[in-house]
């Protein structure tokens, strides 16, 4: 059963209740609020998510959204995000809630989940085989991600690549795109499928709306993926497509420093990321026009496919 | 000592039994780890807690994957604090004339002396000990080299120099940990003074280091007098592992046992190092080596 298909006054009653769960793979959240907006602003952007009936009794992440309390309650509103204790970020307006949440889970995760290299990358697959993305934020990375997911990849995450260095395969930690400014009408006009829930103005980040996660990707939740190619993307408007393989090194030091942990894991991470820059072709893909960048991203992933195929035939085992 | 005081809360009825014997961990459910890793988390103990499950694989092996994952990262953060202290001593080391006598305190010195209370265990910051006399010295070379004072008031300045027992925290620009430079384990207003000359007279070389570290039983009564004295309550649960570490590191015979009480009569941290053993004792079921009798009697 999926989320969407419980009505919202049962989510808002398990929220009220500390008892909502909810599953985005690398992480499972508990969840505590009465902020109603914000329960409804769940029901749809992970309207796909697979509802969690069962209480197991165990979260990696307790998290809770609640009002300002006396005056703040009447006056301007506010939403304060809150885990074991914690309140690392300045209240928001009652109704930015849910960007809210989304920054303190984004937080809370790469805080504590040093168990994996947590590049800051998106991470998209075809057939459990992963395209990672890795920019620094205005790269256009998300709404590339956005679009990919809309044209039959499947979302492992858009902020987060969860490598683990045990298997050196890539877990979905699966949450809606935060799509700014811009690329909120881009993604409308791209495509027809599109969920997306309400725009948050004058946020830290500009206009932020969110674009929910559909079902391909929501049922691969615990499929793990291999990677196969590494892009870094750059949007530049106008601009023809361009794209340019990067030697090993650079790419290395591009997906590593570009790491929300790569620092502390010492050799752990190294090698890590040694063995994906060791098994996948590296691209530079400047581009203007997400149709032809998707078109492009296709063509160098059956290549790396062909690739690892022969190299697999090659050495048998 | 009465063994039987009663926990201190219902969510730690996991946490300490793990503290005292890895093993339990075998008849633990996943929701009984629910509270439990997040309540190490917060006592910066979830380092810890991993390095000693993982040490013994047949435990390990019963623990759910997604715990393991939290411990795993508990071990790997501490690793990395562990690297920084060590990488912050190196340069402190080429900063400091080499004829002062520095002594590491708590983390530091756990970690060089390699005592195994040290494995998993999260360091904060990077604290020295030289002599009063040396502190002008100490001061200056850290600031020659680079080291800077976070301290903004003169107010707040004034008040480290003339009532703490250690200068305003130094920080070199962009280094992630604060080195505090102490010239007594007790700040001057406390009404526990430990003494000077006791704890200089007994001062210890760390093998392969320039650094020194506190005679062993000072080492305990530091721990025991940080325990009850510092300023910050979130740590303390920790804070009473690294003495339940220390006492198991130290202490053999009943003659230590005897040396310790002897030590903290010195110190005036008789009825410190009291309180201490009994929550030790009470908490993480430390076997004292003296008979009942007489353990209470000693803050008396």
């Amino acid at each position: 059963m999926r989320l969407r298909e419980q009505p919202l006054h049962a989510l808002s009653r398990q929220a009220n209740r500390g008892r909502l769960y909810l599953d985005q793979g690398a992480a499972r959240l508990r969840i505590r609020s009465s902020i109603k907006g914000f329960i409804r602003n769940l029901h749809l952007l992970y309207g796909a998510f697979p509802y969690l009936q069962a209480d197991t009794g165990f979260a990696d992440h307790h998290v809770e959204l609640r009002r300002g309390r006396r005056l703040r309650a009447l006056i301007r509103p506010q939403s304060r995000f809150r885990t074991d204790g914690q309140e690392p970020f300045e209240p928001f307006p009652l109704h930015g809630a849910l960007p809210l949440f989304e920054w303190g889970i984004n937080w809370s995760f790469a805080q504590r989940a040093n168990q994996y290299i947590l590049l800051h990358s998106g991470v998209l697959a075809r057939a459990d085989r992963a395209v990672i993305m890795a920019a620094p934020p205005g790269s256009g990375k998300s709404t590339l991600a956005a679009a990919m997911m809309l044209s039959g990849f499947r979302l492992l995450s858009d902020e987060f690549g969860v490598l683990d260095p045990n298997s050196g395969q890539l877990l979905p930690m699966l949450k809606p795109v935060a799509l700014k400014n811009q690329s909120v009408d881009v993604i409308r006009a791209f495509s027809d499928q599109a969920v997306i829930g309400p725009l948050f103005v004058g946020t830290r980040k500009g206009d932020v709306a969110h674009l929910a996660p559909n079902e391909t990707s929501t049922d691969g939740l615990h499929r793990p993926a291999r990677p196969a190619l590494v892009i870094f993307p750059a949007f530049e408007a106008g601009a023809a497509l361009d794209c340019r393989r990067l030697p090993g090194e650079d790419a290395f030091a591009h997906l590593a420093f570009n790491s929300f942990n790569y620092h502390l894991l010492g050799p752990t991470g190294f090698h890590a990321v040694a063995d994906v820059i060791a098994a996948c072709p590296a691209y530079r893909l400047r581009f203007g026009q997400l149709e032809s960048a998707i078109e492009q991203i296709r063509a160098l992933l059956d290549e790396a496919d062909g690739n690892a195929q022969g190299a697999a035939q090659r050495h048998p085992g | 000592m009465r063994g039987t005081a009663a926990l201190p809360l219902p969510a730690g009825r996991h946490l300490l039994p793990l503290l005292r014997d890895p093993a339990y961990a075998r008849g633990m459910r996943l929701a009984d780890w629910d509270e439990t890793l997040r309540l190490a988390r917060h006592a910066r103990l979830l380092g810890q807690l991993g390095y000693r499950l993982q040490a013994d694989q047949p435990t390990w092996d019963q623990i759910p994957e997604r715990v393991q994952g939290h411990l795993q990262a508990g071990i790997n953060d501490a690793a990395y604090h562990a690297q920084l202290v060590r990488m912050e001593l190196r340069d402190l080391e080429q900063a400091l004339p080499s004829d002062l006598s520095v002594t590491l305190l708590k983390g530091a010195a756990y970690l060089l002396q390699d005592l195994p209370l040290a494995r998993g265990r999260t360091p904060n910051d990077v604290d020295l000990l030289v002599r009063r006399a040396d502190l002008d010295t100490a001061e200056q070379a850290l600031k020659c080299a680079g080291w800077r004072m976070a301290v903004q008031s003169a107010y707040d300045e004034r008040y480290y120099r003339e009532w703490s027992h250690e200068l305003p925290p130094l920080r070199y620009p962009g280094h992630p940990l604060e080195v505090d430079l102490h010239h007594s384990i007790t700040p001057v207003t406390s009404r526990t003074r430990a003494d000077d000359a006791l704890l200089f007279a007994d001062l210890r070389p760390i093998p392969n280091s320039r650094y020194r570290a506190l005679g062993p039983l000072d080492q305990i009564i530091h721990a025991v007098i940080h325990l009850f004295q510092d300023s910050e309550l979130t740590n303390e649960l920790r804070g009473l592992v690294d003495l339940d570490g220390l006492l198991r590191q130290f202490l053999h015979s009943e003659q230590d046992w005897h040396a310790l009480t002897e030590r903290a009569r010195g110190h005036h941290a008789s009825r410190l190092l009291w309180y201490a053993l009994h929550y030790c004792c009470a908490w993480l079921r430390i076997r004292l080596g003296l008979p009942p009798q007489r353990s209470a009697t000693v803050a008396r």
